[in-house]
């Protein structure tokens, strides 16, 4: 191509303009106004032509007069053809616009399942969003990514797929976060760790649905989120990425009289700056710096994070390669626990019996926490390879005194998360996938929340598991897999906890473009050490409780994926899956009244079924992007004789997405998330926090115009444009309008 | 985006009719080690507590005024209470709170106002007490 490219030019390339002769000119661009480099330009049936430059300009000079086709084709586009007369001495402009052919996509290759396959073979509900999704909306957090995947709803710091964690302040998730394949809990309160991203390395995050223990054992009760770091590329790449942008003011005179600074404008930003590239014919890898600034929207919410992450992959001999992910992150922030009530929700509340002077709702800390992910992979053969993998997690965290000063660490958490795993991949015939492996991890934690036992000021929890997968292509339209993981935890000297989670799914393509799947499984998640040793009177009375048991999972799905092409006009993909998931042992904390303290129990029976569909659409050639997802949800707490609404859960949730194309390197878009009211919340909480009862729906849209020329992308967003005033969890008041302008330089 | 405009989501509750309770308290006698004094508040309890247990599980049917000060002869405090949406609301126990250890449920009854608070919107309730450390009150339910 670049060959016959260069022919052309040197055809076309004039001596000198004769007068008698004409010049043609002009520029090619996409339907979208971007110019296109290298584009063909040629008389039809003759040897004049040219390429088109970086600008997208071509020329074409000495042409004898007559009438041409001249044809522009790129690989990409559908050629286009148009007629032109040229005259002696003629200097004529022809301009080009060209529409993109709709090329085959790549397939979509997803990881959560242990193995890299494609999207369309995984047969259990699976949601993708990608670094273009996640850049495009101005995210920063894991948190605020999440919330726009179908199925997904945030109850404040707590991650919800299809309604599987409710709130338990904050304490233990039943969705385990994997970064390339890795578990990655916080040590301390088993939370999702959300700032613990490179986000603008971030390759894509997988989020999969429904019990996953026996791919990943504890933890995974309620689905996996798998975040996949981007490799280095051949050609050297750098990003800057400035974003910056402030809350507006809240609209009501009653909230503001309590706090000065919701009058003004409180201002938030972040830098960003990448650089990957090879460093040799064996090495390679990147850098990522981020520095985050957030005032917040609340008194008592402001955060400062500095973060370092590097991703090294070494190949030390043909079949083997060494990874190294490591990061190191520095935050300083308010944690805002809860609200002054409805009259003041911008300030923290506060529960005098506690006895403590600065017994408010906010909690100020400072961490630091290190992370090292090595990992080696070795192919001894063509159908087998194995990978051995590491992971620490190390968390310093200490609160800060009224002047602002960290006080000693040992008034606050000291915490490791590490272990190991081994994992071997075999494909003995061809439709046929071995995974076995096993791992061991554990979990170290010295915290002033967690009194000591017996001298021992860490609280651990090790753990050990074998597992292994098959998947068998039974014919050219059915594909079964079945999956057993055997874990063991200890939880004291003396007492280990054991469980088998099996796995069973079913795929039949029913025809090209519609595959079918059944999934069967059961999950399970033993409490972390917050929930069974906290202890703490300075900002809730709540006492331990060592002897909880693991929470429990049995999960049904059977669902489809549809794909539809209608050549350049419309792309269309769908999905419909009907879920069922028996909870038993759920653990929620509880106020006990003989202990005149809040404590994690195992209380909750619970059924939670549902349909969840998904519909994207692409039409045009991409001109018109949608995306809408509902998820219908029959969550029921069957503790007590007769079934009640499983609290913290919306029955109904939407999450649709347009992007528009416009003239001038313009996209247009907007998303808009919708969750009805929870049909029940926890009143314990409002025993003591003044009108923590109080919930609305979530309605919130979001606007982004995005400008894109060359290497340089501006990006304008509106986050809640409609400044819709709701909390996600109680007695916590969601941001107000905001808005933020992104500015990204690829080089 | 039509469902979302629909309304603003949440918003201050409308104003409502207040009532306040102003006092003083003289404190008579002398006062105990600061370990044994960590916190006064003027509490109005819609119930007549058995118990310290029971302060914590009617939280929400207290009034509390903020913390007074320590070790003078006299502080004033003061409690507004709101009671939208009722005629009158009566307070049956009421009086200076004490915290006297380091746990959160230590707390007892210092001095009690000798008869119930009835208030109706809009009105202003001065009360007096006096308390004396070396003769404390204590829960009705206590011996």
């Amino acid at each position: 191509m670049r060959y016959s490219s260069l022919l052309l030019l040197l055809i076309a390339l004039p001596l000198r303009a004769q007068p008698e002769r004409a010049t043609l000119e002009g520029t090619v661009r996409d339907v979208y106004g971007t110019p296109l480099a290298g584009v063909n330009v040629v008389l039809v049936g003759t040897l004049y032509g040219a390429a088109t430059d970086a600008a997208g300009r071509y020329l074409i000079a000495n042409i004898p007069p007559g009438t041409y086709t001249v044809r522009a084709s790129a690989v990409g586009y559908v050629p286009a053809e148009q007629t032109v007369t040229l005259t002696p001495g003629a200097h004529r402009r022809l301009d080009f616009a060209l529409v993109p052919t709709v090329i085959e996509a790549p397939e979509v290759v997803v990881t959560a399942a242990r193995r890299a396959q494609p999207l369309e073979q995984v047969p259990i509900s699976l949601s993708v969003l990608s670094l273009a999704d996640v850049t495009a909306r101005g995210l920063f957090t894991l948190d605020d990514a999440l919330r726009y995947i179908p199925g997904v709803q945030m109850t404040g710091n707590q991650v919800n797929i299809r309604g599987s964690s409710g709130f338990t302040y904050n304490a233990g998730s039943r969705v385990l976060l994997l970064i390339d394949g890795f578990p990655m809990l916080s040590p301390d309160a088993d939370g999702v760790p959300f700032e613990l991203l490179p986000i603008a390395q971030i390759d894509r995050i997988e989020v999969l649905k429904g019990p996953g223990s026996a791919l990943y054992g504890s933890g995974a009760l309620g689905g996996v989120i798998q975040v996949v770091t981007r490799d280095f590329p051949e050609q050297p790449e750098t990003e800057v990425r400035l974003s910056g942008g402030a809350y507006e003011p809240v609209r009501h005179e009653e909230w503001r009289a309590h706090w000065e600074g919701a009058r003004h404008w409180r201002p938030f930003g972040t830098a960003i700056f990448t650089h990957a590239r090879r460093l040799s014919d064996r090495l390679g890898g990147w850098i990522h710096l981020t520095y985050l600034r957030d005032t917040g929207h609340l008194n008592f919410s402001e955060r400062t994070m500095l973060q370092g992450y590097t991703k090294l992959r070494w190949q030390p001999a043909a079949g083997a390669r060494v990874v190294v992910l490591s990061g190191l992150t520095w935050r300083r922030n308010d944690s805002f626990l809860y609200w002054n009530g409805l009259r003041d929700p911008l300030n923290p509340g506060s529960i005098p019996t506690t006895g403590a002077r600065d017994a408010v709702g906010a909690n100020d800390t400072q961490s630091l926490q290190w992370t090292l992910l090595p990992a080696f992979t070795h192919a001894p053969g063509h159908s087998f390879f194995y990978t051995i993998g590491g992971r620490l997690y190390v968390l310093a965290l200490r609160p800060l005194d009224e002047q602002g000063r960290p006080k000693p660490l040992s008034k606050g958490t000291l915490g490791f998360r590490y272990g190991g795993q081994l994992q071997l991949d075999w494909q003995p015939a061809e439709g046929r996938y071995l995974t076995f492996g096993a791992s061991a991890d554990a979990v170290a934690t010295r915290s002033s929340f967690f009194p000591s036992e017996d001298g021992h000021p860490f609280r651990s929890q090790p753990e050990v598991a074998v597992f292994g997968q098959w998947e068998e292509a039974l014919t050219a339209r059915w594909r079964l897999t079945g999956g057993l993981r055997f874990d063991a935890y200890q939880i004291r000297a003396d007492r280990w906890i054991t469980r088998l989670s099996p796995r069973t799914n079913v795929l039949f393509q029913a025809r090209p473009g519609l595959t079918l799947h059944a999934a069967f499984g059961l999950g399970f998640r033993v409490p972390g050490v917050a929930e069974r040793y906290i202890e703490n009177q300075e900002f809730f009375p709540i006492v331990a409780n060592p002897d909880l048991r693991p929470e429990t999972s049995t999960g049904y799905e059977v669902g489809l994926r549809y794909r539809y092409r209608a050549g350049l006009l419309a792309e269309l993909n769908g999905t419909l899956a009907l879920f069922w998931t028996d909870y038993r042992d759920l653990v929620e904390p509880r106020f006990q009244a003989e202990r005149l303290a809040f404590q994690f129990v195992n209380l909750t029976r619970a059924r939670i079924r549902g349909l969840e569909t998904t519909l994207d659409v692409r039409l045009l050639g991409g001109w018109l992007e949608g995306m809408l997802g509902y998820t219908l949800l029959d969550a029921k707490d069957l503790t007590g004789p007769e079934p009640l609404p499983l609290s913290f859960r919306s029955r109904h949730l939407l999450k649709t997405s347009l992007t528009m194309m416009l003239p001038s390197h313009l996209a247009l878009g907007a998303d808009l998330r919708v969750a009805s009211r929870p049909e029940r919340i926890d009143t314990e909480f409002a025993r003591f926090v003044p009108d923590a009862e109080v919930t609305v729906p979530v309605r919130v849209l979001d606007l982004r115009l995005r400008w894109q020329v060359s290497s340089l992308t501006l990006t304008f967003l509106v986050k809640n444009a409609l400044d819709y005033y709701y909390v996600e969890r109680p007695a916590l008041l969601a941001p107000p309008r905001h808005f933020q302008l992104q500015l990204q330089w690829h080089l | 985006m039509l469902l979302a405009g629909c309304d603003g989501g949440l918003a201050p509750p409308p104003p409502s009719p207040l009532a306040v309770i102003e006092g003083t308290v003289y404190y008579n006698g002398p006062w105990p080690h600061p370990d044994s004094v960590r916190e006064l508040r003027f509490v109005a309890m819609r119930f007549v507590p058995q118990s310290t247990q029971e302060l914590l599980l009617r939280f929400n049917e207290i009034e509390r005024s903020d913390t007074l000060r320590r070790f003078v002869d006299s502080d004033t405090f003061r409690v507004v209470i709101d009671l939208e949406g009722v005629a009158a609301d009566t307070f049956r126990y009421s009086g200076i709170a004490w915290k006297f250890g380091p746990n959160p449920f230590d707390w007892r009854p210092l001095v009690v106002y000798d008869r119930p608070l009835i208030l109706r919107p809009g009105e202003r309730r001065p009360i007096v007490l006096e308390a004396d450390f070396r003769n404390p009150a204590s829960f009705p339910g206590s011996p």
